[in-house]
């Protein structure tokens, strides 16, 4: 006899979402030293072209995580006009956010190595 | 560092939101027009487009939810929000309210007193041979139900004398004293002092002290008085308990509309249990420390008409109180958890 077993959805998308948050954070950082002041949707767009189309940010967790990124005090985020003369929220980062995301950028490539190293079994 | 400054970022979004919904609402609208531009320039219809943007950025009231969960501390926040809405509800149905916790009120009233009475009566019978034919006399002063006057030494002498009805007569006297001996300190307890004939006149004898036994009419029937008691008790709880479970259930039942609406807004089964045992618990304790009030003051009474019943015989009133609790909460709750089950659609046409 054929037995189905389900997980919970509400688990599975929590541990995807733990997963992606730190990265996220790291994510949008990066975006933001790149390319300067940037509204919410351009960061998910150039992330998604970034990501040839393999990471699409719906607004539940970009911007959520723009939130938890300003009460953290790594960026700030103002109202402006943008191109087509629409207001938009413009992001930018702090001194903070600058350090942090050096910090980051570091503690990622340290640990990217070190996966790298152990999945091709070279060490 | 940056975690801290965070929570006291929320903490303080909690109390004074820095950032509006009206604010928040406005960056995910635009996020969802250049999403649909994009859309458009990819060869869409605007139609279509504004369908592949909705696909592709997720709906603004979802956004929203998560965004005043990070805006603020989210127990917190959603606790402060059931709060002012459980309150309203209060006030709205202030004659539900009221009926809720009248019924609670004379419910734990109603059912201490008795159930007090039933415990000294009928239970618990005074510690003597035939406790029935035991009577206090004494005398009273104004307008009291209390024999609180005292007795000279000479009137009990009197009486004593004069009496025809009686056994005997003791005299007693209640009070605090402080009982000590060489090995334990001295104690504080409630006792009395009698007279040599108290004793004998119960039929017990001292542990200590043989010779203090001397000697000595009447018969009362409580024992008939203590049955019809222990009926009254059943059939006051079972009304109060009835009582009671209707005028909640119905009130939650009220409910079940908004219990809908807010399910199909997206409401966690847990904030809903939580929204619903909330006002139902404000009820219940209002109506539980009005009942509690109410059967202190009735046992008080009590207290001046039948000797051994305490004005506050704890087990009793937080057994009783208990009781209406467990049902006042489940009258609440049965409600909800029907109106959760039925289909959202459904239960927006409830009437």
């Amino acid at each position: 006899m054929e037995k189905w077993y389900s997980i919970g959805m509400p688990n599975r998308e929590q541990a995807k979402a733990d997963v992606l948050q730190g990265t996220l954070d790291l994510m949008v950082l990066q975006t933001l030293e790149t390319l300067g002041a940037l509204h919410g949707y351009a960061i998910a767009a150039r992330l998604e072209q970034v990501s040839g189309g393999a990471l699409q940010l719906n607004m539940g967790t970009l911007y959520p995580a723009l939130m938890r990124l300003e009460q953290r005090g790594l960026v700030r985020g103002n109202w402006g006009t943008t191109d087509s003369n629409r207001k938009a929220r413009f992001y930018t980062l702090t001194t903070a956010g600058r350090r942090q995301l050096a910090k980051e950028r570091h503690a990622w490539d340290r640990m990217a190595a070190i996966m790298r190293t152990l999945l091709r079994g070279e060490a | 560092m940056r975690i801290l400054r965070e929570w006291v970022h929320r903490a303080l979004g909690t109390l004074v939101p820095r950032r509006r919904d009206r604010d928040l609402e406005e960056e995910l609208r635009l996020h969802l027009e250049l999403a649909t531009d994009d859309e458009q320039r990819r060869g869409h219809t605007l139609e279509d487009a504004v369908r592949a943007a909705r696909i592709r950025a997720g709906g603004v009231s979802q956004a929203m939810d998560v965004l005043r969960d990070q805006r603020g501390l989210p127990s917190i926040d959603a606790l402060v929000r059931d709060l002012r809405f459980g309150l309203r509800v209060l006030t709205k149905d202030r004659w539900i309210t009221l009926a809720a916790v009248v019924a609670l009120a004379i419910g734990i009233a109603a059912n201490n007193t008795v159930f007090t009475i039933v415990n000294a009566i009928l239970l618990r019978d005074l510690p003597f041979d035939e406790p029935d034919r035991i009577v206090a006399i004494g005398t009273r002063a104004g307008n009291v139900r209390t024999l609180n006057a005292g007795v000279s030494y000479a009137d009990f002498q009197d009486w004593r004398a004069a009496s025809q009805t009686f056994e005997g007569l003791g005299a007693m006297r209640e009070t605090t004293m402080n009982v000590g001996d060489e090995r334990v300190g001295p104690e504080r307890f409630v006792g009395s002092y009698i007279s040599a004939n108290a004793f004998g006149l119960v039929g017990q004898r001292p542990m200590l002290l043989d010779d203090l036994l001397a000697a000595s009419d009447e018969r009362v029937g409580l024992r008939v008085f203590g049955t019809m008691f222990a009926v009254f008790a059943f059939v006051a709880l079972l009304l109060a308990t009835v009582g009671l479970y209707a005028v909640t259930a119905d009130a939650a039942a009220r409910r079940t509309r908004e219990i809908g609406v807010r399910v199909a807004l997206g409401a966690q089964a847990k904030h809903i249990w939580w929204l619903v045992t909330r006002s139902a618990a404000w009820q219940l304790a209002i109506g539980l420390s009005i009942g509690m009030v109410g059967a202190t003051g009735i046992g008080q009474l009590l207290r001046s008409v039948l000797i051994g019943t305490s004005a506050m015989d704890p087990v009793t009133l937080f057994a009783v109180a208990g009781l209406l609790a467990v049902v006042g909460l489940s009258a609440c709750l049965l409600p909800a958890r029907r109106a959760m089950r039925l289909d959202p659609a459904a239960v927006l046409r409830y009437e």
